[in-house]
């Protein structure tokens, strides 16, 4: 589990990612000491909303096919991260929430904890 | 104003028989007999290429002699020959040198390692850490980051697959007609729709093929382009170079980045998008042809992919870009792929260019983009 990523119980009970906010608006993630926009100092870390929209997905090469999409927050992040969910029910405007998953990486065997993101039920 | 007075290049492909000072050596000798000076008159030299080891252009600089001369090693990802070449301009243009030359190198294999070559970070380290938070994201070879710039636009615009594969088919039409691209053989719609999936939707056409290749420039000082009898004479009008200045806003900073940076060229040679002739592009994937022609300004956001349709892209038509089959045909071996470009516009406005030249060709743009967020522009007119 690598720190500052994420949070799996974050201050409504559910997983969140952690982005900075700057002073001057800009949020960035993972979370920035220096603000990307404004060369600014005293950014503060921010729990991303737990629900987002895909922008746009792909897929990743591997021994089975990974969904990889980008997803936009309502506090204005746009993050990268998996979907569990099959290319045929990947869609952009889809709904999904944070969760966090294990995912077992071919390039030093360990698994690795990470956050994904889960198409919320009922919406396509 | 710096004057092109050779070029050079040692056909993309393979070259498993030649190390990667070989293939700068082979281009700055065509680049030499294509300006009628011996290396000895060569002043200054500098040398892009990405991760092809330290001092590649000192290399290339040793087997064609040790002539003491300053060497620049630049690593500006595939914009390591643009930056070579802007560098050589500017040695010009500051009248530190008469003679200066641009090189870029690159070779499948030797420059693919973006770590430095130092193998996996070990655990506890920064570099671990960044490597974990990376594979957190999800890891996606370069063609994942513009499957989605795909995706997006076609939800955007409505726009098909196909009309981005239409790049893929009309670049390799122009390479056909270049003995110095590495993709020669024909290519249709169907080929692209039916071939490999590489990051959904993009199937291996829409993606540039990796190879080996070097590419040489030659510029010199108003002065020595008189005493030489360089004729035609091809100026460079404007040199721009520009990193990134929108943050946070995935799939759109390379688009961005080029419409500060040719608004900065165009400014710099008093031109506008009316005034180009023809145009070599940064086509590492379909949809980049599509998005910088908007960004320079020759089509409206969201009339890309109709320009292409309409033939407006292709040699022949409105405003031809990628004559030399571009990226995708031409080939992309990172270091050398800027100074390709140069190479294929000094061709075409000195009407050299045989079944793919551009009619009466005299103004031409050249765009490299770099990971990173590098990106170059330069623009060439005949005098």
């Amino acid at each position: 589990m690598v720190e500052g990523i994420f949070t799996p119980v974050g201050s409504d009970g559910l997983p969140h990612l952690l982005c900075s906010r700057c002073p001057c608006g800009a949020v960035a993630f993972p979370a920035r000491e220096r603000c990307a926009a404004c060369s600014g100092t005293g950014l503060a870390i921010e729990e991303v909303p737990n629900e987002g929209v895909i922008y746009s997905w792909t897929t990743s090469p591997g021994r089975s096919v990974r969904v990889v999409a980008q997803v936009q927050f309502a506090n204005g992040l746009m993050a990268q991260g998996f979907v569990t969910a099959e290319p045929s029910a990947v869609g952009i405007g889809q709904r999904v929430r944070t969760a966090v998953v294990t995912v077992d990486y071919a390039e030093d065997g360990a698994p690795l904890q990470s956050y994904a993101f889960v198409p919320v039920e009922g919406e396509n | 104003m710096a004057i092109v007075a050779g070029v050079g290049m040692v056909p993309f492909g393979r070259h498993p028989e030649k190390t990667v000072a070989d293939l700068g050596a082979g281009a700055v000798l065509a680049a030499l007999t294509d300006a009628g000076l011996p290396w000895k008159a060569i002043e200054v030299m500098h040398c892009g290429a990405a991760g092809a080891g330290m001092t590649p252009g000192t290399r290339v600089g040793a087997l064609l002699g040790l002539t003491g001369i300053p060497i620049t090693n630049i690593d500006n990802a595939s914009a390591s020959g643009s930056s070579a070449f802007r560098l050589a301009c500017r040695d010009v243009d500051s009248g530190a040198a008469d003679v200066a030359l641009a090189v870029g190198v690159g070779k499948f294999g030797r420059t693919l390692r973006l770590d430095g070559g130092v193998g996996a970070p070990e655990p506890g380290t920064a570099e671990f850490r960044e490597r974990q938070v990376a594979m957190m994201q999800g890891p996606l070879p370069p063609a994942g980051l513009f499957a989605m710039r795909t995706r997006r636009r076609m939800h955007e615009f409505g726009s098909t697959l196909d009309q981005f594969a239409l790049v893929a088919v009309k670049n390799r039409k122009h390479a056909m007609h270049n003995p110095y691209a590495q993709m020669r053989d024909p290519l249709t719609l169907e080929d692209v729709r039916n071939a490999r999936v590489v990051a959904d939707p993009l199937t291996v056409p829409h993606c540039c093929p990796v190879g080996d290749g070097g590419a040489a420039a030659i510029v010199v000082s108003e002065r020595k382009a008189r005493e030489l009898g360089v004729n035609p004479a091809i100026r460079v009008l404007a040199s721009a170079f520009r990193t990134p200045t929108l943050a946070g806003v995935m799939n759109a900073q390379d688009a961005d980045t080029t419409t500060a940076t040719v608004r900065q060229a165009y400014a710099q040679a008093g031109l506008g998008p009316g005034d180009i002739d023809l145009v070599q592009v940064h086509d590492a994937f379909t949809v980049e042809e599509i998005e910088y022609c908007e960004s320079m300004g020759f089509c409206e956001p969201g009339q890309g992919e109709a320009a292409v349709e309409r033939g407006e892209l292709s040699i022949g038509g409105r405003i031809p870009f990628s004559t030399d089959g571009g990226l995708l045909s031409r080939g992309h071996p990172l270091g050398p792929t800027g100074l390709a470009q140069v190479h294929e516009t000094v061709i075409q406005l000195r009407g050299q260019a045989g079944p793919r030249q551009v009619e009466g060709a005299r103004t031409g743009l050249v765009h490299m983009v770099g990971i990173g967020g590098v990106c170059l522009v330069h623009i060439l007119q005949r005098a």
